[in-house]
């Protein structure tokens, strides 16, 4: 971001007349919202994702109604928990109730401003990406316990208790898996460590040794167990606490709680790949900025069919959503039925949804677009941001896969076990790991 | 300085989610400990067996499929041969092995019920929903025996209410070859994995002579390790001449009487039930389903008590006639209602979520509890 108003300032005369510290809240303004923009929408996606899986695993269907595959259902229940009455119980502490789930829900933003998407597409590469990664992780427990302790339910308590034991223990292994990959790449600049696994599959965190291979294992099971995800998610064990803390929220309080759980979600699998799975590096290929120059250099006369393509691509959708709509119209007309009201709302839906995807990209490649006068844009364009954001996006959509996947498959444990996994195991395991990678690169590093 | 910790009441139900219907525990707590839970039952008292002195013999028949809901079939055998050991009314033997075959189904899907439920409590979805889709192939078969899926009103005295459709037990054996690799299926995602299996080894032991003394009855006595069935050890019906195992809590299956064997035992009972289903598809006899009587039932003076295995244990009916159509006073004793008086032992010293599992294990109902 620092770069980006530094670059806005030195190239456009606009940007100058509105000053240095008009120009960095512009910008701040502008990546707030398409970081707001799309942890919306990897939560929804999420929420989408998980319910399928629940039906296929679970023999049933699964959301199938609105919009196309059902894919839109999230926006529709996010409107009803935003329409439904915000209700807070007449003994609850009112100002702790009204702020926890916002407590709760900064934590999980605030983790995307050093998220990794692409060798640029960052909104600040902090010099303590990691370690400002863990600090705003327990954000989550102080909403948590406030929610638990303001709602004035046993229950909830009961599940604000249960959450603090058990998100600060696991903090701990946490941490230490983190640790391991600090000590490797030596630096905890969340880009410093994506650069330090280039070259190549072999060179990913994952594989350089057994013991980053175990920090991976302890670092996946504590971060599903910091999420409250089965499991590990005693703080809402519906069949023993009812819901756990959030038993009192409704609306969109409770709306805020299960974004951030599945906001959440995509952060420790984000975290997961940039430490341990190269991030946005592609699994057999170089630098992604290398083969950029060098694809420049080859693939200038191939400019022109190349922007062709992406706007197919782009109109595809489109065309498609409107055939749809004609054809809709054509099977009403032809029935001499009223035009139904209903077809045109959900086709609408989709058109809404296909034009929230594109604004916010387009929004966020918009801020980069200009600055990388040097290479042709189209370049930039595909080796820069499309190629390193699907490979990480893909990675962590795989990551996620397995913590939805580990929802619907195994059953919770008791707290007093919960502790033990993390005490009895995953702590010491985790310190043995960071001495043994600290010989291993004496060693062989 | 010790912290000083102060006792919890936590009101756990009616409306808890694993409370399995309507019951209601009053729990101390220090934190996650219980140091005492009293159960508070009676949410769904519908005093039944004050119906049953209203009503005429034959209408009291629906009532029984209330007692326990998950196996109407089991409840209904109970109550007929009760009124039929009584009046001397004689059943054809083709409608015997139909009873039988009918009552190791609602077994099946009520122990389906069972499993499943206990699986969801301690946390995993997915098996619960896998029992139902089983449970819903048996479901099918009973809608089209006798036009209901759940309380199925299917015995009549002397008899069944309709004979079977054609090709019906073919649909039964293919359901059988369908659920017994299912349920090895089962056993793979649930009944074997580690973590289940440490949430519930050693949990809520009963004794042999806590679960006597206590008069546990049906699995959970059978998890104990005392092998009691009435099925082979007091026949009624035709269970005299099936061959079938009766399964016992063992070693194998962790500590003899804690919440991991009550799973197992019911399990294998399912196993076993399968069993009992297919032999009774290969000797079903020929001939009349109902030796109907025009004339109004009416029982001579006298007194019987006859107790069935339901899924969830004894299910004792005890019977006074005055030569009347209805009883004088008709009592039901059923298996949820002892288990239930169980907990508050167990309960004191263990955490919320092991609660939650014991009642899984103890397979109470609501109903059955209340009557």
């Amino acid at each position: 971001m620092e770069n980006l108003v530094d670059e806005l300032l030195r190239e456009f005369w606009l940007f100058q007349r509105i000053g240095s510290i008009g120009t960095a809240a512009l910008v701040m303004l502008v990546c707030g919202v398409a970081v707001l923009n799309f942890f919306g929408l990897i939560g929804g996606l999420l929420t989408f994702f998980e319910r399928k899986l629940a039906g296929w695993t679970n023999s049933r269907r699964g959301p199938n109604r609105v919009g196309p595959y059902g894919l839109v259902q999230f926006v529709a229940d996010g409107l009803k928990l935003v329409l439904k009455e915000d209700i807070i119980p007449a003994a609850a502490d009112r100002s702790y109730f009204k702020f926890a789930p916002y407590l709760v829900l900064l934590g999980t933003t605030l983790s995307f401003v050093v998220i990794p998407f692409g060798p640029t597409l960052i909104i600040s590469d902090l010099n303590v990406g990691v370690f400002y990664l863990l600090a705003t992780g327990s954000f989550t427990v102080v909403g948590l316990i406030m929610a638990g302790w303001a709602s004035n339910n046993k229950w909830s308590l009961l599940g604000g208790m249960r959450s603090a034991a058990q998100i600060i223990s696991y903090e701990i292994p946490n941490a230490l898996a983190i640790l391991l990959v600090v000590l490797m790449s030596g630096t905890m600049s969340m880009q410093g460590i994506i650069r330090a696994q280039a070259g190549g599959m072999h060179h990913w965190f994952l594989f350089s040794s057994p013991f980053s291979f175990l920090a991976f294992c302890i670092y996946f099971i504590s971060a599903v167990a910091e999420i409250n995800r089965i499991p590990f998610d005693i703080p809402e064990a519906e069949s023993e606490l009812v819901a756990g803390y959030n038993i009192e929220y409704s609306g969109m309080r409770f709306g805020a709680f299960f974004a951030a759980e599945f906001g959440n979600i995509y952060v420790v699998s984000a975290v997961a790949v940039t430490c341990f799975f190269g991030g946005w590096q592609l699994p057999m290929l170089g630098e992604t900025e290398d083969l950029g120059r060098v694809g420049a250099a080859v693939g200038r006369f191939l400019a022109g069919p190349a922007v062709l393509m992406l706007v197919m691509i782009a109109a595809a959708p489109c065309a498609f959503l409107a055939w749809k709509a004609s054809r809709a119209f054509i099977w009403d007309m032809r029935r001499k039925r009223p035009l139904f009201p209903s077809r045109f709302v959900r086709l609408n839906s989709e058109l809404l949804f296909l034009a929230f995807v594109f604004a916010s990209m387009a929004l966020f490649l918009a801020l980069h677009l200009p600055l990388r006068s040097r290479l042709p844009v189209i370049y930039t364009l595909i080796f820069v941001y499309l190629l390193p954001f699907l490979a990480f996006f893909a990675k962590a959509m795989l990551i996620s896969f397995v913590i939805l996947w580990w929802r619907w498959t195994l059953p919770r444990l008791r707290v007093d076990q919960l502790m033990g996994v993390c005490w009895r195991y995953l702590i010491p395991i985790g310190f043995v790991c960071l001495v043994g990678q600290g010989v291993w690169l004496c060693l062989f590093g | 300085m010790p912290l000083a910790t102060e006792e919890m009441i936590l009101n756990m139900g009616p409306h808890h989610p694993s409370t399995h219907g309507v019951l209601r525990f009053i729990l101390r707590t220090d934190g996650e400990v219980i140091y005492r839970c009293r159960p508070d039952v009676g949410f769904l008292h519908r005093g039944l067996e004050k119906i049953a002195e209203m009503v005429t013999y034959p209408q009291f028949m629906p009532y029984t499929d209330r007692i326990d809901y998950l196996a109407a079939m089991n409840c209904n055998l109970g109550y007929a041969i009760t009124v039929e050991r009584l009046g001397g009314i004689e059943v054809p033997p083709r409608a015997e092995y139909v009873r039988v075959m009918v009552a190791e189904l609602n077994r099946i899907i009520s122990h389906l019920i069972s499993v499943g439920t206990f699986a969801l409590d301690i946390g995993a979805v997915t098996p619960f929903t896998h029992a139902l889709r089983e449970r819903e192939w048996v479901n099918d078969l009973f809608e089209e025996l006798c036009g209901a899926r759940l309380t199925y009103h299917y015995f009549r005295f002397g008899g069944v209410a309709f004979d079977l459709p054609d090709g019906f037990l073919d649909r039964v054996t293919r359901f059988l070859d369908y659920f017994e690799p299912r349920l090895a299926q089962f056993n793979r995602l649930i009944s074997t994995n580690k973590i289940f299996k440490e949430r519930l080894v050693g949990v809520g032991v009963i004794s042999a002579e806590e679960a006597l003394g206590y008069a546990l009855v049906g699995p959970n006595l059978r998890a104990s390790g005392i092998d009691w069935d009435l099925r082979r050890d007091e026949p009624y019906a035709v269970y005299a001449d099936l061959e079938f195992e009766v399964p016992v809590g063992s070693p194998e299956f962790g500590e003899v009487g804690d919440c991991y064997n009550r799973f197992w035992v019911r399990i294998r009972e399912m196993e076993q039930s399968a069993r009992i289903v297919r032999q009774c598809i290969a000797r079903m006899p020929e001939g009349s389903h109902w030796n109907r009587s025009k004339k109004k039932l009416k029982l001579p003076p006298g007194e019987m008590y006859v107790r069935t295995e339901a899924p969830r244990g004894e299910l004792g009916y005890y019977l006074i006639s005055r030569g009347e159509d209805r009883p004088y006073r008709l009592k039901i004793r059923t298996g949820s209602f002892s288990a239930m008086s169980i907990v508050e032992k167990l309960a004191s010293g263990i955490m919320v979520a092991d609660l939650v599992a014991l009642i899984a294990s103890l397979d109470v109902i609501a109903p059955e509890i209340d009557r």
